[in-house]
C-alpha cells in the first residue's frame, strides 16, 4: 500500500511536470502570436512603405576584366565602356494576357531599333524567355551603343517608359587577329541560378543581374578566374514602378588581374605576316627556358567580330570557311612530320651503334622494303654518302636502312614517347596529342601487326606518326639544347599571385652521346649553311644557325599534297631559339617552310647582316 | 483513483469507431502538410529550371515516403522495441562519424551533412528521442545523478558531431529537447538550472567574444580577434554580427533579415493573396531559402496574419495533441518520447518563426511539415509515427515487471 501510494504520487508529480512544460509550449506560442500581431497588423503600414516606396533592388556590378599582356607589356586585350539598354518589363505590363505586354515590349524594341539605327539584338522569343525566366530583372535590348547612337537616343524628344541606360564593359583587341587564337574571346555570362534549394544559405542572389564578361576560349577562358575578378554590388533604392531614385554604396568590384604571356607580339606579328597566304603555322621557342615566344597560326580570325557580341551569321561563315581560321594549327593541328624528325632517329642509331659518324652508305635513289619501294629525294641517288651528310641531304634511303636495323620497338618508340610525341603538352590553352603509333595500337586499329614498312615510313616522319607544330618546337629546343628538356611556356604571369614566372622548369633530359650529337649538329647546320643543304634557303649571312627541312606527304581527295615543314635553332654555339614552321600544301619544306623561317630569323637577329626587311607595321 | 485513471485516458475516437489513432495530430499534420506544398510552390514559382518544381518533389517523392514510414513507426509496439532504442541510436551516431571520412560526405556550401543524398544528423535526432526514454525511465539507475549524467552524454555525442558539420541549425532543437525529457522524468530543478545557467554562460560568453572585440582599441582587438577566429566558426561570428548589426551587411545576411521582415510585416491583416507576394515573386526574399528557412514569410507575405495565426493554430493543435497523448499514456517511456517529440518540433517553430520576424539570429532551422526538406520531412513524420504509436499502445495496461 505504502509503495503503491508513493507510485501514484510519482505519476501526478510527472503529469504535474508534462503540464509546466506544455503551458510553456503554449506561452511561446502566444509570444509568436502577439508578435506577429504587432508586425502585420499594428506597424504594418511602416512595412508597407518600406516595400512600397523605399524598396531597394541590389544591383551587381561587374568586375573590369583584367588585360592580357605581351612578354614586353604591350596590350593585347583591354576593355572600354560600352553602353547598353535595358528594359523594365514591369514598368511595361500591360493589362490582360502576358501576350499583351510582350507585343508591346516587342514593338518598343522596333521602335528603339529605329531611333538609334541599330539592328535588333532581342526578336520575341528572346522576350518571352526573359518575361517565363527572369522577369524581374531588366531586358538588355540594346548592346555596346556607339556614341552616335548614344546621342540620338539621349537627344530623342519622345518619351520612352521603362527605358534606361547601363553603362558595362567590353573587350578591345589593339591588334585585330595578331594571335587570336591564343587571346581566345569572351561572352556574356548567363545569370547563375542555385540549382539545389540546399545549397544555398550564403549564396547572394540579385535582382538586377549585370552579366560578367566570361572567358569562352583561350587564355580569356584559361585564365578566367584571374582575369574576371569579382563582381561587387551596391544597392539601389527605387520608387513604387521601379525608377532609380538614389544609390547606396555597398559592395565595391574587384577588378581583375592582368595576365602575362610570353608571347613577344612582334615576333608573332612577324611571323603572322611571314605565313602569309600560306595555311599553317610558326613556333618559336626560348631555348633557355622554354618560354613560347611565338605561336602563329595563319589564316587567323579578327577577335573584334566577337565585340560586342558575335553574330551567328559571322559565326556560321567562320565554321563553314574551308580553310578553317578558328582552328588553332600551332597547338592543335595534328601533321606528319616528315623528315624534320630524322635527327632523332640519327641520334638513336649511333647510341645503339647501328651506324657510326663514318659508316658509310650507297644510296641509289630508292630501296625496296618488302614489296614496297620508297624513294629518296634526290631520284638519281645520293651515291656513297656518311651520315652527316645524309641529315643534311635528307637521303631518305639512308635512314630507312638505319631504322629497319634498329627495328622500330622499342627503341624508336620510346625515343618518341620520351621527347613527349602522343600526350599533349600543357601550356593552358588547348593542345592537342598527336599519335605516337605502337604495333600493340596498329593490332588494335588495323588488326595488323607492325611491319617493316611501317618502321621506314616512321623513319621518314610518315605513316601513322602525327604531331603538332608545338611539338616539333620543342623537339628542336631539346636538340638545341643537347637533350635538356624544358616545359613550354605560355602563360609569363597568370596573375595567380605568384608573380613572373622566370626560372626554367625541366622536364628530362635526353639520352644522347656527346659524340653522336656533334654529328647530328653539325649535319643540320650543313642542311642551312652547305651548299648541298636541303634549308639553304633560309640562311641568312651573319646567322649561325642549324635546321632540317621536312616535306610530309599527305593524301585529301585522293590527290597527293605535300606539308612543307623546317625546324631551326640559333645561335649554333650557344642557342636561343627554336623554330618550327609548317605550311601546307606547299612545294617543300626547303622551299616553302625555310622562307617564313628566314623572316623570323631576320626578326631575332636585327644585328644581323640581312637586309632589312620593312618591320612589320603597328596596326 | 485507478478507475478515473482509466476514464480519463479513454480514447474518445474509439467509440466512434475509428482506430485509437490521436485525430487531432493527424488531421493538423495533414493539413500542415497540404498548405507547406502550397506555399513551396508559390516560393519556387520564379525560379528555373527543375528547382521550379520543387513542390512535386515534395508531393510525390517525400511526403508519400514519410508517410509510409509514418505508418510503420505507428504499427509497432513502441514498448516492444524500446530495448533496442540504443541500437538505432548507434547506427545515427554511427553514420554521423561516417561524414567525417573523407570521401564519403559530401560537402556543400563548405558544410559536410550529406550521406549518399542523406542528411543522417535528422536520423541522428529521430534516434535521440527514444534512447533518451530509455535511459530516462531505466528503473535500474532510478534517479541518480548518473542517470543525468548519461543522458547529457546521449545527448551530447550527436548535438556536438552536428554541429561540427557545422550544422548548427540541426543541433540546437536537441538541447532544448533533453532538457525538457529531464525535467519531465523528475530531474531535480536544482540540477536543471545549474545546467540551463551554464548554457545561459556559455551563450554569453559565446556573444561576448564576438561582440566584446569591437569595443577594444585596435591594437589588442587584432590580438583578440586572432583567437576567438580560432575558436567559432566564421559563419557563426558573421550571423551574430549581423544580428546585432544588421546595417553592417545590406547586402548579404542582413539582407535576408530585413527582406523577410518586411515580407512578413507587408502581409498585413489579410495578404497579399496566393501567388501574389510581391517580396516573393520579385525575389527580395532570398529565392535560394525562400522554400525551406524562409518559407513562414511566404505565408505570413501572402495570407497576412490571419494566415499565420491560422499556421500557428494549427501547430498549436499538433502539439495540445501529443500533450494530450503524453498525458493519457500509461508508462513514463511514452510520456518521455511526446515530450521529447514535442520540445524537438516546438523549438523548430518557435526559432524558424522568431528569426523570420526579426527576433532571433538568422539560423538554418526549417519549419517542421511546411518547408521542403527530404530528410527533415521523413524525420518529422517518423517521429510523429512514434507518438501514434504511443496513442494506440500506450493506454493498453502494461503487461510485464513493471505494470500490475
Amino acid at each position: 500500500m505504502k509503495t503503491k501510494r508513493s507510485v501514484g504520487m510519482r505519476v501526478d508529480s510527472e503529469r504535474l511536470r508534462f503540464a509546466v512544460f506544455s503551458g510553456m509550449m503554449l506561452f511561446g506560442l502566444v509570444y509568436l502570436v502577439l508578435s506577429l500581431y504587432q508586425i502585420q497588423v499594428t506597424d504594418t503600414a511602416q512595412y508597407s512603405d518600406a516595400q512600397d516606396a523605399h524598396s531597394f533592388r541590389r544591383v551587381r556590378l561587374p568586375a573590369t576584366r583584367g588585360r592580357i599582356l605581351d612578354r614586353n607589356g604591350v596590350v593585347l586585350a583591354d576593355n572600354k565602356p560600352s553602353y547598353c539598354v535595358a528594359l523594365y518589363i514591369e514598368e511595361l505590363r500591360k493589362p490582360g494576357a502576358w501576350e499583351n505586354t510582350v507585343t508591346h515590349v516587342d514593338a518598343l524594341v522596333a521602335d528603339l531599333a529605329r531611333i538609334i539605327d541599330k539592328p535588333r539584338e532581342v526578336d520575341r522569343d528572346d522576350i518571352w524567355a526573359h518575361i517565363k525566366r527572369r522577369r524581374p530583372i531588366p531586358l538588355f535590348a540594346f548592346t555596346g551603343l556607339d556614341d552616335a547612337q548614344m546621342a540620338r537616343l539621349a537627344e530623342w524628344p519622345g518619351a520612352l517608359p521603362g527605358t534606361d541606360i547601363y553603362v558595362g564593359s567590353e573587350r578591345i583587341y589593339p591588334f585585330a587577329d595578331t594571335a587570336s587564337h591564343i587571346i581566345g574571346y569572351v561572352g556574356r555570362g548567363q545569370p547563375r541560378e542555385v540549382e539545389e534549394a540546399s545549397e544555398v544559405e550564403d549564396h547572394e542572389d540579385f535582382n538586377f543581374y549585370m552579366p560578367d564578361l566570361a572567358g569562352r576560349e583561350g587564355i580569356e577562358y584559361a585564365c578566367d578566374l584571374a582575369l574576371g575578378g569579382r563582381g561587387g554590388g551596391h544597392l539601389i533604392r527605387v520608387n513604387a514602378v521601379g525608377y532609380k531614385h538614389e544609390m547606396l554604396p555597398g559592395r565595391p568590384a574587384v577588378p581583375g588581374l592582368d595576365v602575362m604571356l610570353t608571347l613577344d607580339s612582334g615576333l608573332q606579328r612577324t611571323a603572322e605576316q611571314a605565313l602569309g597566304d600560306n595555311r599553317g603555322a610558326a613556333v618559336v621557342l626560348d631555348c633557355e627556358n622554354g618560354d613560347i615566344l611565338a605561336m602563329a597560326n595563319s589564316p587567323r580570325y579578327d577577335l573584334r567580330l566577337f565585340v560586342p557580341v558575335l553574330t551567328s551569321e559571322t559565326w556560321n561563315r567562320l565554321l563553314k570557311d574551308p580553310a578553317k581560321p578558328l582552328y588553332n594549327r600551332a597547338s592543335s593541328g595534328i601533321y606528319p612530320p616528315g623528315s624534320v624528325l630524322k635527327p632523332v632517329v640519327a641520334l638513336c642509331g649511333l647510341r645503339a651503334h647501328i651506324v657510326e659518324p663514318d659508316t658509310r652508305f650507297t644510296c641509289t635513289g630508292s630501296i625496296r622494303v618488302g614489296q614496297r619501294i620508297f624513294h629518296c629525294a634526290n631520284r638519281y641517288g645520293h651515291g656513297e654518302i656518311g651520315l652527316q651528310r645524309a641529315i643534311a641531304a635528307s637521303c631518305n634511303p639512308y635512314f630507312i636502312d638505319m631504322a629497319l636495323q634498329m627495328g622500330f620497338e622499342p627503341v624508336l618508340h620510346d625515343e618518341f614517347a620520351m621527347l613527349g610525341f602522343g600526350t599533349a603538352p600543357r601550356i593552358g590553352v588547348q593542345t592537342a596529342s598527336g599519335l605516337l603509333p605502337s604495333s600493340a595500337w596498329k593490332q588494335g586499329r588495323f588488326g595488323d601487326s607492325w611491319r617493316g614498312g611501317d618502321t621506314a615510313n616512321f623513319s621518314l616522319g610518315q605513316g601513322f606518326l602525327s604531331t603538332t607544330p608545338l611539338q616539333i618546337a620543342m623537339m628542336t629546343a631539346t636538340l638545341a639544347m643537347d637533350g635538356k628538356m624544358l616545359k613550354p611556356r605560355l602563360i609569363r604571369d597568370a596573375g595567380d599571385g605568384n608573380g613572373v614566372q622566370q626560372e626554367p622548369v625541366a622536364a628530362g633530359v635526353m639520352n644522347w652521346p656527346k659524340s653522336a650529337l656533334s654529328v647530328v649538329k653539325a649535319g643540320m647546320h650543313d642542311a642551312i649553311n652547305a651548299p648541298y643543304g636541303t634549308g639553304r634557303r633560309a640562311a641568312v649571312p651573319g646567322i649561325d644557325a642549324a635546321g632540317k627541312t621536312g616535306t610530309a606527304e599527305y593524301y585529301e581527295n585522293s590527290e597527293r599534297k605535300k606539308h612543307a615543314w623546317m625546324i631551326a635553332f640559333a645561335p649554333f654555339d650557344a642557342p636561343r631559339y627554336a623554330v618550327a614552321v609548317v605550311c601546307e600544301d606547299a612545294d617543300s619544306g626547303g622551299l616553302t617552310a625555310a622562307a617564313v623561317l628566314r623572316e623570323l630569323f631576320v626578326y631575332l637577329f636585327p644585328d644581323s647582316a640581312a637586309a632589312p626587311l620593312e618591320t612589320p607595321e603597328l596596326i | 483513483m485507478k478507475q478515473s485513471f482509466q476514464k480519463t485516458s479513454a480514447n474518445p475516437f474509439a467509440k466512434r469507431g475509428l482506430p485509437a489513432l490521436n485525430w487531432v495530430v493527424v488531421v493538423c499534420m495533414v493539413l500542415l502538410l497540404i498548405g507547406g506544398i502550397f506555399f513551396i510552390r508559390s516560393a519556387s514559382a520564379m525560379r528555373t529550371g527543375t528547382v521550379r518544381l520543387l513542390h512535386l518533389r515534395m508531393l510525390y517523392n517525400w511526403v508519400p515516403l514519410g508517410l509510409l514510414l509514418h505508418v510503420l513507426v505507428a504499427r509497432a509496439n513502441y514498448r516492444k522495441w524500446n530495448d533496442w532504442s540504443w541500437v538505432f541510436y548507434a547506427v545515427g551516431v554511427f553514420m554521423l562519424l561516417l561524414l567525417f571520412v573523407p570521401g564519403l560526405g559530401t560537402e556543400r556550401m563548405g558544410a559536410r551533412r550529406w550521406l549518399f543524398g542523406f542528411q543522417p544528423s535528422e536520423f541522428a535526432k529521430f534516434s535521440v528521442v527514444p534512447m533518451l526514454a530509455f535511459i530516462l525511465s531505466g528503473s535500474s539507475l532510478r534517479k541518480g545523478p548518473i542517470k543525468f549524467l548519461l543522458a547529457i552524454l546521449a545527448s551530447a555525442v550527436p548535438a556536438i558531431l552536428i554541429a561540427l558539420q557545422p550544422d548548427l541549425g540541426t543541433a540546437l532543437p536537441l538541447v532544448p529537447a533533453g532538457l525538457a525529457m529531464a525535467y519531465v522524468s523528475g530531474c531535480a530543478p536544482r540540477t536543471l538550472m545549474a545546467v540551463c545557467l551554464a548554457g545561459l554562460l556559455l551563450t554569453g560568453a559565446f556573444f561576448a567574444a564576438v561582440l566584446l572585440p569591437e569595443k577594444l582599441p585596435p591594437e589588442p582587438r587584432a590580438r583578440v580577434e586572432q583567437v576567438v577566429d580560432t575558436v567559432i566558426f566564421p559563419h557563426w561570428k558573421k550571423r551574430i554580427l549581423v544580428f546585432v548589426y544588421p546595417e553592417r551587411d545590406p547586402l548579404g545576411a542582413g539582407w535576408n533579415k530585413r527582406q523577410s521582415e518586411i515580407a512578413v510585416g507587408s502581409g498585413g491583416l489579410h495578404g497579399k493573396g496566393y501567388l501574389k507576394g510581391t517580396q516573393n515573386i520579385l525575389g527580395f526574399l532570398p529565392r535560394a531559402v525562400s522554400s525551406t528557412d524562409f518559407i513562414f514569410s511566404v505565408i505570413g507575405e501572402e495570407k497576412g496574419f490571419y494566415g499565420s495565426a491560422v499556421l500557428l493554430a494549427l501547430f498549436a493543435g499538433l502539439l495540445g495533441g501529443i500533450a494530450v497523448t503524453g498525458l493519457t499514456c500509461r508508462d513514463e517511456v511514452g510520456r518521455l518520447i511526446c515530450t521529447g517529440v514535442a520540445a524537438l518540433l516546438f523549438t523548430h517553430i518557435f526559432v524558424n518563426v522568431a528569426m523570420t520576424i526579426g527576433k532571433m539570429p538568422i539560423t538554418g532551422i526549417p519549419l517542421p511539415l511546411v518547408s521542403y526538406g527530404g530528410s527533415f520531412t521523413l524525420s518529422t513524420l517518423a517521429l510523429l509515427g512514434l507518438v501514434q504509436s504511443i496513442a494506440i499502445h500506450g493506454r493498453k495496461p502494461i503487461s510485464g515487471a513493471s505494470g500490475s
